[in-house]
């Protein structure tokens, strides 16, 4: 896998744009339909929720082994 | 990348648009949360029609009979409105008042429109949720509460763009999703700030804009008024009133037949400010998910009951009610009402951790000053 060079507008942006992407496609999903739609906009949704709690309650690897500075 | 002049302007941007809405974001923010659930609350305290459990093709009764019964009980009332939610057609809410165009001493009745039997009397004056309703809406000013929520709402619109653009430098040296816990306190809140932030964006500025647009609606309904329904009803423009209005039935009737595929959002009486003395208003709206939030007026003579003008809402019109299921979050399901509720209390940590920052940036400066101010003294020089 290419790894993006740390501090790169692709390095800070690809999973930003990505969630936003989802969070976009999840707005307007139920919007269209029913059933389905619904239940793809929730996981869409869903997703982005549980990004937030993963990084808001669970500490992260990169934070155990970041050299304090 | 950010130049130190751009950054610097920025950085004021989104301190200041942030500031000064902050207050008023976490209100909405705590007023929406109860809003999401305002069906499940109106259950639970009792002030949301229960209609019984009948077969589902049982026969409605006639629209005039539920305007006799809503009358028995407001003698001294004349109908108003009339209307029906998207997802239940057994219920019909008849809005009364003193006079076709009142602001105050309205009355609503809902009748099972099967039975005929009174439900209940909602309080649209009075009750938990109508404070609720009031400070988000408007803070119980009017059109201006309404024009100021709105302006508030555009200076978090500005404070998420400006975020986002400042989002980039603080994450030069992080990870996506790094929170520094080991530092300190502030540190650990700035990143969580990023990343709720960054993640939560595009929600949250959709959530923003739809209100902002929303608090136009009052002024958007009075400019399509003056913008077309004016022109709707010009043919009868010097004609007497007529002193005996007809059939409601009959008026929904032509409308149905007009538009079969279309269900009834609401009728307004004749001499309100959706109809005109001579008319009533029905507006119909769609039965597929997009099409259920747009309606469709179609103007009935109150006297022959036959169907004078009907046209498609224009552009705005539009635009404002696809806005609202988007801020309300009534459009998905039961999930997409909870992720609602979820990301509103998410966006309250933003905004909270934001104001803590400002804080802990301004106690840092002071104390930092008063250091410095201290060693000058230390070290014998003026401070």
């Amino acid at each position: 896998m290419i790894r993006p060079r740390r501090g790169s507008a692709l390095n800070i942006w690809l999973w930003p744009v990505l969630l936003g992407m989802l969070s976009a496609a999840g707005l307007a999903g139920a919007l269209i339909g029913d059933g389905w739609w619904d239940i793809a906009s929730t996981a869409a949704l869903g997703v982005v929720t549980l990004v937030c709690f993963r990084f808001w309650l669970v500490p992260s690897d990169a934070t155990v082994r970041a050299p304090r500075r | 990348m950010l130049s130190a002049g751009s950054l610097k302007v920025w950085s004021w941007l989104h301190t200041w648009t942030s500031l000064v809405c902050t207050v008023f974001m976490l209100l909405l923010c705590l007023t929406g949360l109860p809003l999401i659930f305002h069906h499940e609350i109106g259950h639970l305290l009792g002030t949301e029609a229960e209609p019984a459990e009948m077969p589902a093709d049982t026969p409605r009764i006639s629209l005039d009979r539920v305007v006799d019964i809503a009358g028995e009980r407001h003698p001294d009332l004349g109908g108003m409105f009339l209307s029906q939610e998207m997802d239940d057609d057994r219920i019909w809410y008849l809005t009364m008042s003193p006079t076709p165009r009142s602001h105050d001493g309205l009355k609503q009745v809902a009748v099972d429109a099967r039975t005929g039997e009174i439900l209940v009397e909602p309080q649209l004056e009075s009750g938990f949720m109508y404070v609720i309703n009031s400070l988000h809406i408007d803070l119980f000013a009017g059109l201006p509460g309404m024009l100021f929520l709105g302006l508030m709402g555009f200076l978090l619109l500005i404070s998420l763009v400006s975020g986002a653009v400042l989002y980039a430098p603080f994450m030069r040296k992080l990870r996506f999703g790094e929170v520094r816990r080991e530092r300190t306190k502030r540190i650990k809140w700035l990143d969580l700030h990023n990343v709720l932030g960054i993640v939560t964006l595009v929600w949250f500025f959709v959530v923003g804009a739809t209100g902002v647009i929303n608090a136009w609606a009052d002024l958007l309904v009075d400019y399509w008024q003056e913008d077309q329904l004016s022109e709707m009803v010009a043919p009868y423009a010097g004609k007497p009133v007529p002193e005996q209005i007809g059939s409601l039935e009959a008026a929904v009737q032509a409308a149905r037949r007009l538009e079969p595929g279309m269900s009834v959002q609401f009728v307004a009486f004749p001499g309100t400010t959706f109809s005109s003395p001579h008319h009533y208003g029905v507006f119909m709206r769609g039965n597929e998910p997009l099409t259920s939030r747009l309606s469709k007026p179609v103007l009935v003579d109150a006297t022959t009951s036959e169907v004078t003008d009907s046209r498609e809402l224009p552009w705005y019109f539009k635009v404002l009610q696809v806005s609202q299921p988007l801020h309300f979050g009534d459009y998905g399901g039961r999930g997409v009402q909870i992720l609602w509720a979820v990301l509103d209390i998410l966006t309250i940590v933003v905004l909270g951790s934001g104001l803590y920052l400002w804080f802990a940036k301004r106690r840092r400066r002071s104390a930092q000053s008063v250091e410095i101010s201290d060693a000058t003294k230390l070290s014998g020089g003026k401070a």
